[in-house]
């Protein structure tokens, strides 16, 4: 695959086409606003989706600060709810990837095309900060 | 502006003899001053939710004034403090933009009393927050947050808020501890008069 041609929404179509019971894959910055998404989710959708996604990392990142090594790391949350499962993986610098799937998804194969993505276009699927030399509080 | 808090607050245990424990919520726009207020009175390590500021915001979340801001709370923040040998506070921080605003609910339940936070220069970012509460029926105070003098007198801001007369407002400093602490108590005193006044009443 060439990289450098990537088109964000066409691979997260295709993701979501090759991942058996995933219906909609969406970008978002770590402060909670889409960036692309399949044509699966509504604009509305999408920009509920984007602030849940950075919502649950942000907890996630905390839980790792207190009961986890302390570098605060995540590798990934998922979610499983009445009628589907959430999943969230870091991507690019600023942004997670997420894919919503349905309840009786393959979690390992859906984890594994989420991870295979990232690593292929990680770069790709990010954000920079708005103010130079903002960091991480 | 400098947002950095005044002072590192010491982390205490929670004492043994603490046996009300009363869940507050702070409220406000967005950029008015909640996570600092938060970590400057928690005596444990504040849980923060922050993130950089990132591109994708550059026209959603508008920060006139704030300048200095570069992270945004994306769920919520969580503090404790103790104002004597019984009463804990247990603090949530919403988050202030509106695509937050559906965690607001679930925040609000179980909550005894509210800090509404709000920053002169943009008052209406705070009726958001007043009508969420007086929607739940919290009882709330107001708390003008000055990281600058402020340039009006507190009536003017009552007034522009169109607060009832029984509802306290106060100037406070989110950054530092004492004054960050007087909010707090002052809320605990007005919610002690509500639930007194309740008793009175046949």
């Amino acid at each position: 695959m060439n990289a450098t041609n990537a088109n964000p929404e066409w691979l997260l179509e295709n993701l979501v086409s090759i991942t058996p019971g995933a219906r909609h894959a969406l970008v978002l910055s770590k402060d909670g606003l889409k960036l692309y998404h399949t044509a699966s989710l509504s604009e509305d959708k999408a920009d509920h989706l984007a602030a849940i996604g950075a919502g649950v990392q942000a907890l996630s990142h905390g839980a790792s600060m207190e009961f986890g090594d302390g570098t605060g790391g995540i590798r990934n949350s998922m979610t499983e709810f009445h009628g589907g499962i959430l999943f969230i993986v870091e991507a690019g610098a600023g942004a997670h990837l997420a894919v919503i799937a349905a309840e009786d998804a393959d979690v390992g194969l859906v984890g594994h095309n989420m991870d295979e993505l990232v690593e292929q276009i990680g770069p790709f699927l990010s954000t920079g900060p708005r103010f130079a030399g903002s960091r991480q509080p | 502006m400098d947002s950095t808090t005044s002072e590192l607050p010491t982390r205490t245990p929670l004492r043994a003899t603490a046996s009300n424990g009363l869940k507050i919520v702070v409220v406000g726009g967005f950029g008015v001053g909640k996570t600092t207020m938060v970590r400057a009175v928690s005596e444990i390590r504040p849980l923060s939710t922050e993130e950089v500021m990132t591109q994708a915001g550059a026209t959603v979340d508008v920060n006139n004034g704030a300048y200095a801001k570069t992270t945004t709370t994306v769920a919520f923040d969580f503090g404790r403090i103790s104002l004597d040998e019984q009463m804990v506070l247990y603090l949530f921080g919403a988050p202030g933009q509106e695509r937050f605003w559906f965690l607001w609910d679930s925040l609000f339940a179980g909550t005894l009393g509210a800090v509404v936070l709000v920053d002169t220069r943009r008052l209406a970012d705070s009726w958001y927050a007043i009508d969420r509460l007086e929607h739940h029926g919290t009882p709330f105070i107001v708390a003008r947050n000055n990281f600058e003098p402020p340039v009006h007198d507190l009536s003017a801001v009552r007034g522009a808020l169109d607060l009832s007369p029984d509802v306290p407002l106060i100037d406070c400093d989110a950054r530092n501890r004492d004054s960050a602490k007087q909010v707090l108590i002052t809320l605990v005193n007005h919610l002690y008069a509500l639930s007194t006044a309740r008793e009175n009443t046949p």
